[in-house]
């Protein structure tokens, strides 16, 4: 079976010289489609900077990274070295991303981060069943609010189905529990992995959290 | 104990933001070069207005400098001076403080008109005195720059023969205006001999003022401001007619008009100057508020944050007040030299209130940061209503800018305060606008451009003051262009229409004389020439004018001019053929009769007559036939056609005409005053060539006459009038760049509080062209809502300068006549200013 994400022979420093610090060398790393994973490590153990990586935000020293999805078309979408203009389509399309901080524009209503994300994406077909989920999660009535009168965990919530609306093929989530509460922070990891086993979506998941990682398909431990 | 201050938090505080302006040049950069542009138009606007108000100073005659009213009455005498004197020495007139005789005639003086002024030097103040006549026999002489023949070339020690008499001089200077000589009155008197020998002219007044310490202290920190302020009214007493003397010096009133208008320029300078102040102390506020916030958790007071802060504020400022008055000081000497007859060497670096006014500004910046620090938030402005506070400040500078606009009592201040009031009214309505604006949905817009949209409308107060001082710079740079515009469009048309004639000609009296009976005599020769100068009537013909010239030389115009008093005001009496194309010059469709009068603007509204009313000029009735637009004219004057009678001075004697211009060519030359400095001109007959080659020949025959073609003294005259207001250009222009850096602060301030923003939409893929164009459109928003404000304010402003400050300040009216260019400059500064710091910010962003 075609991995659905396949990273092979990555390299990754931060600085230069004798300051340059190896994050990755020889990174190899493959995800099924529908497959959920947690990265766990210590702090600076290079989580984030693989999720970057895999976004295309960051270019990779060396190797290649490569996804398989109908949505960037019937070719493997081959990027690692590319710019992050030159990787948008992957995050337009293929990625949905839940960070642990600042998941919304404030200045658009619950709504309008929604079909933000179904513009992008190019899906604005899709409305009503991101307005469906969003009303699962019980944030039915929020659709006209702004972020900023929204709590920490329905803010949360409502990046899930942001990240999801558009029915990528991968979400990738980076430590989505960090900022909240015990309470709240179980009720967005069964959001979360509710919303993944309904749109089929695999998910890599950056977490401290033993509980989260647990609930994984497996872990890999960096650093 | 300094070191001690500097020592512990403190310090290292001041040093982390130090190093923090340091590793951050563009933004520091920014802040530096904005401030010392608001600092550089300060000292600019200062300095200038400074040698100019010096210069005004100067050609204020001696005798003048310590009166401010004149009073008359009909056939004035030495008996009602000493009734009045003897009035108020007991008590009668208890805000005069200086009373004195005046007497003033004219004599012919080497072919040219001679004011001859006496007064009693021992009634006026003892400075005063010293400084003007003293002694029977001696006078000072002013001689005469317009011309700069005759008078002017005298010295202290040198002797003149005037009505049979040898004068000495004892001083000389050469200042504007006509050629007068300054005496004591017995002198005056003797050289006059006036008919009956008891008659005066007028009394001089001076009248305190109880604002006196308040224009003082203006003209300190603004000079020339005082302008604005209403004159003291004269006394009232029956019988009598009480004028103000800036009245009879209307060079000194247009001048100090002028300055007025500069100093209300520099103040909206200022304005701008100081909303960038807040710009910038609220842009290193928003680049250090996270590590404030982490500081303040780790118990770092706020006291120690505040005094950090501002002390690094305070160190950029002061950086930029020294670049600022050296940039400034540089500025002023530029603009200075383009005026021209203003000494720019003279200007002061340092005068006392202008570094007050630097330091002022300069410790402005820390004051306002530090308030800023205690007000400003990161929580976005809740609320969209209107305050009642704020509603009532809205209705209260709405009632201000109305008042004051209809309120003629309140002078050029009025004027100017209105306008403030206006620009005050604009920014205070600001926030609840955008607050407003921010509430709305946008349904019907682009979810990128709403986003847009609310990104600029999300922290309206951070906003209000950037787009507020931008939209003022703009809305003052359109109302000053709209007008200046306007008033280049009435200039150019009053060119075409009274500068009819293809040739002019000035110079001495007898030399015009000569010309004008070598080329031609006129049918009517005005009765009075020959007897009121027949010494002086010219004999020489010069024999090298060739033939064919004199042939080809059409038909000449004689331009007269003389002073007359009408109801105790002076009246420049201006006397020329006046058939049709004459009467044409001034917008009157018809010839004037012999009885019939035409008044200048200025002139009616002193007089306060309209068309048809009558009026005694020199003894005669006239018939007032019509009012012409008084552009250009300085003083109040009448015209009057050639057929007109003898007419008799105030002490009964023939008024003295005198020759100052001839006109050759299909039409008439242009009246003088303030037209013959800018210059007339027209092509009104045959082809430029032709003008041009007889001007060449007629100058080489009459080498004492100034002979040119109207052609070049249009083009002359329009150059000149843009020169006049190259300084307020420029001045508009720094106003302008300095609200542009406002701006570009302000988007960039904003873009920082939105850097997370940008960061996640580039995780949901937005490309950098996206990105780009999400950064135009803001920019395109903010300026468009600068223009919703601006155009409005800017006409608003315009209609103002036309319709209410220059009938205040200059006496004339200026038919507004909006241009789309005078808009749409300074919107395209605002668009590009937007634009840069949409882009730039967002490359900034992007590394």
């Amino acid at each position: 079976m075609t991995p659905l994400l396949s990273l092979q022979g990555i390299g990754k420093a931060w600085g230069e010289g004798d300051q340059a610090t190896t994050i990755f060398d020889d990174f190899a790393l493959a995800l099924a489609p529908g497959e959920v994973v947690a990265l766990t490590g210590a702090s600076g153990s290079g989580k984030s900077t693989l999720l970057n990586l895999i976004a295309g935000i960051v270019p990779a020293d060396r190797g290649s990274i490569a996804l398989s999805c109908d949505v960037l078309g019937p070719e493997v979408f081959r990027y690692g070295q590319k710019s992050s203009r030159a990787t948008a389509p992957v995050r337009r399309r293929a990625l949905g991303y839940v960070f642990q901080f600042f998941n919304l524009v404030p200045t658009l209503t619950v709504g309008e981060n929604l079909a933000l994300a179904l513009q992008l994406a190019g899906q604005e077909a899709r409305w009503q069943e991101a307005v469906a989920r969003l009303a699962a999660m019980g944030l039915g009535d929020a659709l006209a609010r702004f972020p900023e009168s929204l709590s920490g965990g329905e803010q949360q919530r409502v990046a899930i189905a942001r990240a999801l609306a558009a029915r990528p093929p991968l979400l990738l989530a980076d430590e989505p529990t960090g900022n909240l509460d015990s309470g709240n922070a179980a009720q967005v990891v069964d959001t979360l992995w509710r919303a993944v086993a309904e749109t089929g979506a695999a998910m890599l998941i950056a977490t401290h959290d033993p509980q989260v990682a647990a609930r994984a398909d497996r872990q890999i431990a960096l650093g | 104990m300094i070191g001690r201050a500097f020592s512990g938090p403190l310090a290292l505080l001041l040093r982390s933001q130090l190093r923090f302006a340091w590793t951050t040049p563009l933004t520091t950069a920014t802040a530096l070069l904005g401030l010392a542009l608001g600092i550089a138009s300060i000292v600019a606007v200062h300095q200038i207005c400074d040698r100019v108000v010096a210069s005004l100073d100067a050609i204020v005659p001696a005798h003048l400098r310590a009166v401010t009213h004149r009073a008359t009455r009909p056939d004035l005498s030495a008996a009602d001076y000493f009734e009045l004197r003897r009035s108020w020495r007991r008590g009668a007139l208890p805000q005069v403080s200086v009373m004195a005789p005046y007497l003033e005639g004219r004599l012919p003086y080497a072919g040219r008109s001679l004011t001859v002024s006496g007064t009693d030097w021992l009634a006026m103040p003892r400075g005063v005195a010293a400084s003007g006549s003293a002694g029977a026999a001696s006078a000072v002489v002013f001689g005469a720059s317009a011309y700069g023949t005759g008078l002017g070339d005298l010295q202290a020690g040198d002797r003149l023969q005037l009505a049979g008499r040898e004068i000495e001089l004892l001083g000389s200077t050469d200042l504007a205006g006509e050629p007068r000589l300054i005496a004591d009155i017995a002198l005056a008197h003797t050289l006059l001999a006036p008919q009956p020998a008891e008659r005066l002219s007028a009394v001089l007044l001076r009248v305190d003022d109880p604002l006196a310490e308040l224009r003082s202290l203006l003209n300190r920190f603004l000079p020339g401001f005082d302008a604005g302020l209403p004159v003291p009214e004269g006394p009232t007493l029956p019988g009598w007619q009480v004028q103000d003397l800036a009245l009879l010096m209307p060079e000194q009133r247009f001048g100090r008009s002028v300055l007025f208008n500069l100093g209300a320029l520099g103040t909206l300078s200022i304005l701008v100057a100081w909303f960038l102040m807040y710009q910038t102390a609220l842009l290193w506020f928003r680049r250090q508020q996270p590590v404030f916030a982490l500081l303040r958790q780790q118990g770092v007071g706020e006291p120690s944050l505040l005094g950090s802060f501002a002390l690094a504020l305070g160190a950029l400022s002061a950086v930029a007040g020294v670049l600022g008055a050296l940039l400034g000081g540089v500025l002023a000497r530029v603009l200075l030299q383009q005026l021209g007859n203003v000494d720019a060497a003279g200007a002061a670096w340092w005068p006392s209130a202008l570094v007050l006014k630097v330091v002022m500004t300069v410790l402005l910046v820390p004051a306002v940061s530090v308030w800023l620090v205690r007000q400003v938030t990161a929580v976005p402005s809740q609320g969209t209503g209107f305050p009642l506070v704020r509603a009532l400040l809205i209705l209260a500078l709405a009632g201000l800018t109305a008042g004051l606009a209809v309120w003629p009592g309140g002078g050029l201040l009025g004027g100017f305060g209105a306008i403030l009031a206006g620009c005050g009214l604009l920014v205070t309505a600001l926030v609840p606008v955008l607050s407003w604006l921010r509430a709305r949905d946008w349904r019907g817009l682009d979810l990128h451009w709403r986003m847009g949209l609310r990104e600029l409308l999300w922290h309206p107060r951070d906003l209000a003051a950037a787009l507020g001082a931008l939209a003022l710079a703009v809305a003052t740079s359109i109302g000053i262009a709209t007008m200046v515009q306007s008033f280049r469009d009435d200039f150019e048309l009053m060119l075409d229409q009274r500068l009819a004639d293809a040739i002019r000609v000035e110079g001495p009296a007898l030399a015009l004389q000569s010309l004008a009976r070598e080329v031609q005599m006129p049918e009517q020769m005005p009765e009075q020439m020959p007897e009121q100068m027949p010494e002086q009537m010219p004999e020489r013909v010069p024999e090298q004018v060739p033939e064919q010239v004199l042939e080809q030389a059409p038909q000449p115009r004689r331009y007269e001019q003389a002073r007359v008093l009408v109801n105790g005001l002076p009246l420049t009496l201006q006397r020329s053929r006046l058939d049709s194309l004459g009467a044409g010059r001034f917008g009157h469709p018809e010839a004037l009769g012999p009885a019939d009068a035409l008044l200048s603007e200025a002139a009616a509204r002193s007089l306060r007559l309209a068309a048809d009313d009558a009026i005694t000029i020199g003894g005669q009735k006239f018939r007032v036939a019509g009012i012409y637009p008084g552009y250009g004219d300085l003083e109040a004057t009448a015209q009057i056609g050639e057929r007109s009678g003898v007419l008799v001075d105030g002490l009964q004697q023939p008024l003295l005409f005198e020759l100052r211009r001839l006109g050759l060519g299909a039409g008439v030359a242009a009246d003088m005053g303030v037209a013959a400095d800018m210059g007339v001109a027209a092509d009104g007959g045959g082809a430029a060539d032709a003008v041009d080659q007889l001007v060449t020949e007629l100058a080489a025959a009459w080498p004492d006459l100034d002979i040119v073609s109207q052609a070049d003294v249009r083009e002359r005259a329009v150059a000149i009038f843009d020169q006049t207001f190259a300084i307020t250009r420029a001045l508009t222009a720094v106003a302008l760049l300095v609200a542009a850096v406002g701006l570009y602060s302000a988007l960039t301030a904003l873009g920082l509080t939105q850097s997370r923003t940008r960061r996640l939409l580039l995780y949901l893929g937005q490309t950098p062209r996206e990105r780009l164009g999400f950064a135009l459109g803001r920019a395109l928003a903010a300026t468009l809502v600068t223009l919703l404000l601006a155009v409005p304010l800017g006409l608003l402003i315009a209609a103002m300068l036309c319709y209410v400050v220059n009938p205040r300040g200059f006496g004339w009216s200026v038919p507004l006549a909006p241009s789309l260019a005078a808009i749409l400059w300074p919107l395209g500064w605002a668009f590009l200013a937007a634009l840069l710091a949409g882009v730039l910010g967002d490359r900034h962003e992007a590394r």
